[in-house]
């Protein structure tokens, strides 16, 4: 009987135990900004440096080397020497397809919207091109053609910005709104064409680069408004294309 | 008969709990198929820098992981680029790169399609070998992966794909030590309170503009700062971003830090110096800004023209009474 009480005890005051003392082995360590899923840093604080004399560059990481000796024939540095992070550099996109369902005629409310997240951690800076891989095209072959300037507004979409208020223009684009979009989209006021390939260069949407004032981080957040406006002799059909995006830090 | 009702009863909420379950289930089950909506990736490292020896070769782990809910089918490709513009941004050209690249997975070719599950990291091993007799130059690639879009089941829309990608510099040398020239193209104050002239307010941080054009073979990276002095002594050092800047471009280049006073006043002397990847002055040019309390006198005129006015104004009325 004492026995019993005696593992009981014993029992409950390791259970006890565990529960209050936390498992000292961590395999990550992270905050909003950074993570490291190797712990087992090697690293000095701060970085060396004598006014005038000389000044290392500090990376941090995994307990490998950095920059080699030429002696083996080469030198490797991965990562962004100024950037101590080893956040992987991530993109996002949400929803992943663009469903216009049945389109209105002569409206400007066929609209979808696509949300891109980027977390820039360890790059310097970034970028997110996007480009179409043909117009919007029917199993019949009828295209919607890339939407043209409202009247009286000269821009041209394949280069610059417009506005379109008008119901009476037709045709499909997109506008930009949140973190680090091309000022030119004027807070979602003014919209473009998407590039097409293979002809036309994919067109930046999202970035930012350290001489423009990018902070590395976490969670820059823009969206993509689309919007397709038909007219009245547009042929029936389910319009389909592609969409892609690019995402590529800078160098 | 009170047994039997009771007995069906029973059997009634027995079988109301079992449809319930089938229709939690279900829709649970449904909901997430439908939310699946969204693509997420992620790539380490975003940048890789390597310097070798014609006829050598090196190896370079990335990790390519999708976030996202569902699995996604890619496939890779090294593509050449070049500078878009003085920022740092890429612009993939068609062209294509000698055939140095290879992965050294067991299962996986570059450019060979491979599924990647939801949650899960790809491990792939990069090898560039430079073969022997290759020309001593910068090669500028970037390793991109891109998935590859499914069904649409949809309407009218669009279907989107992702593609996401890490540069490579690669700099092709046999004494490790390639010739490095640069030029200063522009040093200036971007942000002038009066135009052409070098006066900024006294409560504005000045911002420089440095400009560093690569006239050399190979790419570099700027090692320095700029220095303001003022006049009473008072010196603020900020150190230039240690930035690539790729053979045959100009990059703009920041600093890493801003001078951190809330006012200055006079003239500052100011002189930006920088040497090629190591710490000297090889480089260097000069300008001279003054701050001037631009907001706060233009507010004291701006007073004193108020007052003068009201006083005109109530010595007119008090005549006139």
């Amino acid at each position: 009987m004492k026995l019993k009480i005696s593992v009981l005890v014993f029992g409950f005051m390791l259970l006890v135990l565990s529960l209050a003392h936390p498992v000292g082995a961590v395999s990550s360590v992270s905050s909003d900004n950074y993570q490291i899923d190797w712990p087992n840093l090697n690293m000095g604080a701060g970085l060396p440096s004598a006014e005038g004399v000389y000044k290392l560059g500090v990376t941090t990481g995994q307990t490998a080397p950095g920059f080699y000796e030429y002696t083996d024939g080469y030198r490797i540095r991965a990562g962004f020497q100024y950037i101590h992070s080893i956040i992987p550099f991530s993109f996002s996109l949400s929803p992943v397809n663009l469903n216009f369902g049945t389109l209105s005629v002569g409206v400007l409310t066929n609209e979808q919207t696509i949300t891109l997240t980027v977390n820039s951690g360890s790059a310097g800076g970034y970028q997110v091109k996007a480009q179409e891989n043909d117009l919007l095209t029917s199993n019949a072959n009828s295209t919607i053609a890339d939407t043209t300037c409202d009247t009286g507004d000269t821009c041209d979409h394949d280069t610059d910005f417009g506005t379109w208020t008008d119901t009476s223009t037709y045709g499909f684009g997109y506008t930009m709104t949140g973190d680090d979009v091309p000022s030119g989209f004027s807070s979602g006021t003014k919209f473009r064409n998407l590039a097409d390939a293979p002809g036309e260069d994919p067109v930046k949407v999202m970035g930012k680069t350290p001489a423009e004032g990018h902070q590395a981080g976490r969670g820059k957040i823009a969206t993509m408004s689309a919007r397709i406006n038909i007219s009245n002799i547009q042929a029936a059909g389910i319009y389909r294309n592609i969409l892609t995006f690019i995402a590529i830090p800078t160098f | 008969m009170q047994k039997v009702k009771l007995h069906s009863k029973i059997q009634n909420f027995k079988f109301l709990i079992v449809i319930f379950i089938f229709s939690f289930l279900f829709l649970n089950l449904a909901t997430k198929a439908t939310q699946a909506q969204s693509l997420s990736l992620s790539i380490w490292p975003p940048l890789l820098e390597v310097m070798m020896q014609p006829g050598k070769s090196i190896t370079q782990v990335y990790k390519l992981k999708n976030n996202g809910e569902t699995d996604l089918a890619f496939t890779s490709s090294i593509v050449p680029f070049k500078p878009a513009d003085e920022l740092g941004n890429i612009k993939l050209e068609n062209s294509r790169l000698p055939p140095w690249f290879s992965f050294q997975n067991a299962n996986l070719d570059l450019s060979q399609k491979f599924l990647l599950k939801a949650g899960e990291t790809q491990e792939v091993v990069l090898k560039i070998k430079v073969p022997e007799q290759t020309l001593e130059k910068d090669y500028h690639a970037t390793l991109l992966f891109e998935t590859i879009p499914g069904v649409f089941l949809g309407q009218s829309g669009m279907q989107t794909q992702a593609k996401i990608g890490s540069n490579i510099l690669l700099t092709v040398s046999q004494s490790g030590q390639p010739l490095k020239k640069a030029e200063i193209v522009k040093f200036a104050i971007r942000n002038l309170k009066i135009r052409q002239l070098p006066i900024i307010d006294s409560f504005t941080k000045p911002q420089f503009l440095l400009r560093i054009k690569n006239t050399g073979p190979a790419l570099f990276k700027p090692a320095g700062a700029i220095t303001a002095s003022g006049w009473f002594g008072q010196k603020y050092v900020l150190n230039l971003l240690p930035e690539n800047v790729l053979v045959n471009s100009t990059r703009l280049v920041g600093c890493e830090n801003q001078i951190d006073a809330k006012f200055l006043l006079g003239p500052y002397k100011t002189k930006v110096e920088f040497g090629l990847d190591t710490l000297e002055t090889d480089y260097s040019a000069e300008i001279t800004f003054f701050a001037l309390p631009i907001k706060f006198i233009l507010g004291i005129i701006i007073a004193v023209v108020v007052i003068w006015f009201v006083k005109a104004k109530l010595g007119v009325d008090k005549r006139l009474l």
